[in-house]
């Protein structure tokens, strides 16, 4: 540092510019030359004309000398600046240390707030935002089945209509058709099921992935007869081949076939959002093109170079219009969807992330809302020492540095806290979110969000730094002086009276949300399942068709399963079904009664649930009339269905189905759904809580024989208990079959409401965040005034004004700015829930009861909020507050 | 004997060596070089002042307006403790520089 000589000199005045110091340095450097030869004895003029001689070139010199001044005085600057900065910083660390209670509130405010912002963002980025990790991975586009008038707008494609789609389209590059099942693999320890794809041969060149190792498919692998094969993820290679390179050539069995691995997918791949173990060649059934009906495949394409989706769509329409006209009995109504894949991947999760996101922006807001708050509290306090070192000479944009600094380190504290709160929150989230959500496994705290944060912290500096900083430039010296400070604070309580009821809104805002989500929860909860979910274990059993090639080793091998499993201690009843409520399984069809044909243009389908004898018993699902399946019922015998009271309603409005028969499909074979209605059974919310029970027609696994289907064990002890019982027999009766999905009924109940619950929760905790944080800020600025107020209080009192009288008006003049505030919350709380109706069940979006009870709970934490200082006000001694502090 | 170049460097350590006895303004560090040097050096007066205003930015001198001997207002400078410092250094460096191409140039000579 330059010492005091250089200060004192600016002091004394404006700073001369370099050049006009310079040309009075030369001058006097000439005249003292000159003063010098003219002392020798020389003419004036000779003197000056010689001194500039020896002096050499003037205006080079100072140029020279200029630039040099010129860079030494913006060095110096930058260093002046600096250090004070770092005076400013060092004063304002003391100054937070001094008063920890104000630093920690508001630290952790700030934490929390970016903390949070940053977790949302991740969150949000990973899922929603993020590309997909297929190369050129906008162009590669969903592709459903559509048949909107049948009330199917999105469905599975049938073989022939994906064959014929992958001849025609000229827009499309490739198109990949795939099945994603469970298969069981043996060889490798015990049996297990992993998830696996049999895929087109499309398959690489819509996800633009080559295997990392290996190979991929070849075209005659597809061809029927072909020599088994598989490709396997990253994954399963580390984890059970070990993760060496001669895993090629070995072989896995699956579903009890020896194929050969030829391939390994690079890490993380996973097409399009879950991941799969196994990618094996998908063979068209030979009969696929007069499987018009069957939808089954998901497809997936990619478009042509220079194509659009638009160009896409029109061909597409155009090929399924004419399919219609060639094939009216199975295309009739039936058109085509798509979209981008990755809308189609992360279509179910956007509304929520985005609800989300929201509640984190109010929160931030609120977060620096509050903070500014509390700073422009403090900046009041010592407005006095503001002016005093105004006084003193320092100038405004060093006062308004100083007011900034300590606002600098809260926001830079914050920030670097906010740090671990996002990294924890992301974990959480990870863990806490309900399935079924894309990609949340790849959900990392990453560098964009930090950026993020970054930039939330910036902003949110600016906004808290501002306020005090702007009372700064505008300050009145005279009357801080005078006032011995603190006076001023009158003067601004309009800026903190608005900043309470900004805060007030933004937390009832989030309230009302949250009210809302919490409500519609309940509601969703409290709905009647048709089912006892309790005491119940489930399971699923999946026959691999090698070993169980015909109908009758299926229906041998589960008889056998559920008779041993019924014979376990604590198992009250044994069933099966196909189908099981609630896991998003299913199986619909079209059927006939009593073999009437099914006018065109006419849709008369219905769920088939493929259920063992003692399924309604298990279920405890009631019979409302007729009987239920007996053992009377078996293979060979004659062919029953019950049907849920549903489909009594729909199909038979005011008769009995009883007697009628029902057939689905219209190939004939041994294991066709059919026969005649002996019963009708209750109904069952199968499909989602939230929706309306459709019709179901039941029939019995005996005469219908699946490979798959889930084992449910009614038990008189803790469900989990048999559940080592259970392993014992599967592996008894078969060794090489995996039993997997072992949780309880009400597991599956509470996965099916785990969206809900995940709103609930994380909205609720901003929520009651948010509220804590309204209600300090409104402590904050309360307890303020009134310690402002102390001696006007006091006189008022010794006046005679009674204590209830200076409390009433306090907290009134607090709960003034809260009420307002609150009116402004309710509305747009009202404004986001009529956004999110589709996240609704059973709430109206301005549910007067949410509305009401959030304003309550609010306003119940306002009221506490005010009463603390009030009752400050009337705490102290009068006389004591009069005579003076 | 002809006038000698003045190389840079040596121009600056002779200025910290004119100001290290008392503060001085641009004209009397003039003199006083030259009245020691006995003329020795071919040096414009003017060469001085860049040398002064880039020892100043270095933080070896600094200066401050005062009035000369003869009543005219003139820019003195003083040497700073980091001026004094360099001069010791610079002084050392130039012993050994001098002393080095003396040892080399005796030695060529034998």
């Amino acid at each position: 540092m330059v010492p005091g000589f250089r200060r004192l000199f600016r002091l004394s005045g404006r700073e001369p510019g370099p050049a006009e110091d310079i040309a009075a340095e030369f001058e006097a450097h000439l005249q003292m030359k000159a003063d010098a030869l003219i002392r020798a004895g020389r003419s004036p003029d000779e003197a000056w004309r010689e001194a500039e001689a020896r002096f050499g070139p003037l205006e080079r010199f100072a140029l020279e000398c200029g630039r040099i001044d010129r860079t030494e005085r913006r060095e110096r600057r930058l260093r002046e600046w600096w250090s004070g900065l770092l005076q400013d910083l060092r004063l304002a660390g003391r100054g937070l240390l001094r008063s920890p209670g104000f630093t920690v509130t508001a630290v952790l405010v700030l934490a929390l707030g970016i903390g949070l912002n940053a977790t949302v963002f991740s969150v949000l980025r990973g899922v929603v935002l993020r590309p997909l990790a297929l190369p050129g991975s906008d162009r590669v586009l969903a592709l459903h089945s559509s048949n909107p008038a049948a009330g199917w707008p999105e469905f599975s494609v049938s073989p022939a209509d994906f064959l014929d789609w992958s001849r025609e389209i000229r827009s499309l590059r490739a198109m990949v058709a795939w099945v994603s099942y469970d298969a069981a693999a043996t060889g490798l320890g015990p049996a297990e099921q992993v998830p696996a794809s049999a895929v087109t041969s499309g398959f690489t060149e819509v996800t633009g992935v080559r295997p990392a190792l290996g190979r991929p498919f070849v075209e005659a692998e597809f061809a029927p007869g072909a020599p088994r094969v598989v490709i396997i993820s990253h994954e399963a290679w580390v984890t059970r081949f070990g993760g060496t390179a001669d895993v090629l050539g070995k072989s896995w069995i699956l579903d009890g076939e020896n194929r050969e691995i030829v391939g390994v997918m690079p890490p993380g791949f996973v097409f399009p959002a879950a991941r799969s173990d196994a990618w094996l060649p998908f063979q068209m059934p030979p009969d696929a093109m007069s499987q018009r009906g069957a939808h089954y495949l998901t497809v997936a394409a990619r478009l042509a170079d220079g194509a659009t989706l638009e160009q896409a769509h029109t061909e597409l329409v155009t090929l399924a219009a004419r399919l219609e006209r060639d094939f009216p009995r199975s295309n009739s109504g039936w058109t085509v969807l798509l979209r981008p894949l990755h809308e189609e991947v992360v279509r179910e999760a956007r509304p929520t992330l985005l609800l989300l996101m929201n509640g984190v922006w109010l929160l931030l807001l609120l977060a620096s809302a509050n903070v500014a708050n509390l700073v422009l509290v403090r900046a009041a306090g010592r407005s006095g020492e503001v002016a005093v070192r105004s006084a003193l000479g320092a100038g405004r944009s060093r006062l308004v540095r100083h007011a900034l600094s300590e606002v600098m380190v809260l926001v830079a504290v914050g920030a670097a806290l906010a740090l671990p709160v996002a990294l924890l929150g992301t974990d959480l989230i990870r863990r806490l979110a309900p399935p079924g959500v894309p990609r949340i496994d790849e959900v990392r705290l990453d560098s964009v969000a930090l950026f993020f944060t970054l930039g939330v912290t910036a902003l949110s500096a600016v906004l808290v730094g501002i306020v005090p900083a702007r009372r700064i430039l505008r300050a009145d010296l005279r009357r801080a002086l005078a006032g011995s400070g603190g006076r001023s604070v009158g003067q601004h309580r309009a800026l903190h009276r608005w900043l309470v009821a900004a805060e007030t809104a933004l937390a009832l805002a989030l309230l009302a949300v949250a009210g809302v989500l919490l409500k519609s929860k309940t509601r969703l909860e409290a709905v009647d399942p048709g089912l006892d979910p309790s005491s119940t274990l489930v399971a699923s059993v999946s026959l691999p068709d090698k070993r169980y090639p015909t109908s009758e080793s299926i229906v041998r091998f589960q008889g056998e399963l559920l008779a041993q499993a019924e014979a376990l201690p604590g198992v009250e009843s044994a069933s099966l079904i196909f189908g099981l409520p609630l896991s998003g399984f299913g199986w619909s069809g079209s059927f006939t009664i009593d073999s009437v044909p099914v006018p065109d243009g006419v849709r008369q389908s219905a769920q088939v649930r493929v259920v063992s004898g003692k399924y309604f018993t298990t279920q405890r699902i009631p019979v409302l009339e007729g009987r239920r399946f007996t053992t009377e019922d078996r293979r060979g015998s004659r062919r029953v269905v019950v049907v849920s009271a549903a489909a009594a309603r729909h199909f038979w409005p005011g008769a009995t189905p009883i007697g009628r028969y029902l057939r689905f499909g219209v190939r004939p074979s041994d294991d066709r759904p059919e026969g005649e209605i002996v019963g009708i059974v209750g109904d069952v919310r199968e499909h989602g809580l939230d929706q309306e029970p459709r019709p179901i027609a039941y029939v019995l696994a005996d005469q219908v024989a699946v490979d798959e289907v889930a084992l449910l064990l009614r038990t008189s002890v803790a469900p989990v208990s048999v559940a080592p019982g259970l392993r014992r027999i599967v592996s008894a009766l078969d060794p090489e079959l995996p039993l997997s999905g072992i949780r309880t009924m009400e597991d599956v109940l509470r996965d099916a409401t785990a969206p809900q619950r995940f709103r609930v929760w994380l909205m609720g905790f901003f929520a009651l965040l948010a509220v804590a944080l309204a209600g300090l800020g409104m402590y904050a600025v309360l307890s303020h005034i009134v310690s402002q107020r102390t001696r006007e209080m006091g006189l008022r009192r010794a006046l005679g004004a009674s204590d209830r009288q200076v409390r009433g008006e306090v907290i009134r003049s607090g709960m003034r700015d809260a009420a307002l505030g609150a009116t402004v919350g309710l509305g747009i709380g009202w404004l986001i829930t009529r956004k999110m109706s589709d996240l609704l069940f059973q709430v109206t979006p301005g549910d007067p009861v949410v509305l009401a009870g959030s304003a309550a709970l609010f306003l119940g934490v306002a009221l506490l909020a005010c009463w603390v200082p009030a009752r400050r006000a009337t705490r102290a001694d009068p006389g004591l507050v009069l005579r003076g502090e | 004997m002809a006038a000698l170049d003045l190389f840079q460097g040596t121009l600056d350590l002779l200025v910290l060596k004119a100001l290290s006895w008392e503060p001085a303004h641009g004209y009397a560090v003039a003199t006083w070089i030259r009245e020691r040097s006995g003329d020795a050096f071919l040096v414009e007066e003017g060469a001085l002042y860049p040398a002064l205003h880039r020892l100043e930015r270095r933080g070896a001198i600094e200066s401050e307006w005062g009035l000369s001997e003869n009543n005219r207002r003139a820019k003195y400078y003083r040497l700073t403790t980091r001026g004094r410092a360099l001069l010791r250094a610079e002084a050392s460096h130039w012993d050994r520089y001098v002393g080095a191409v003396g040892r080399i140039l005796r030695a060529a000579e034998r």
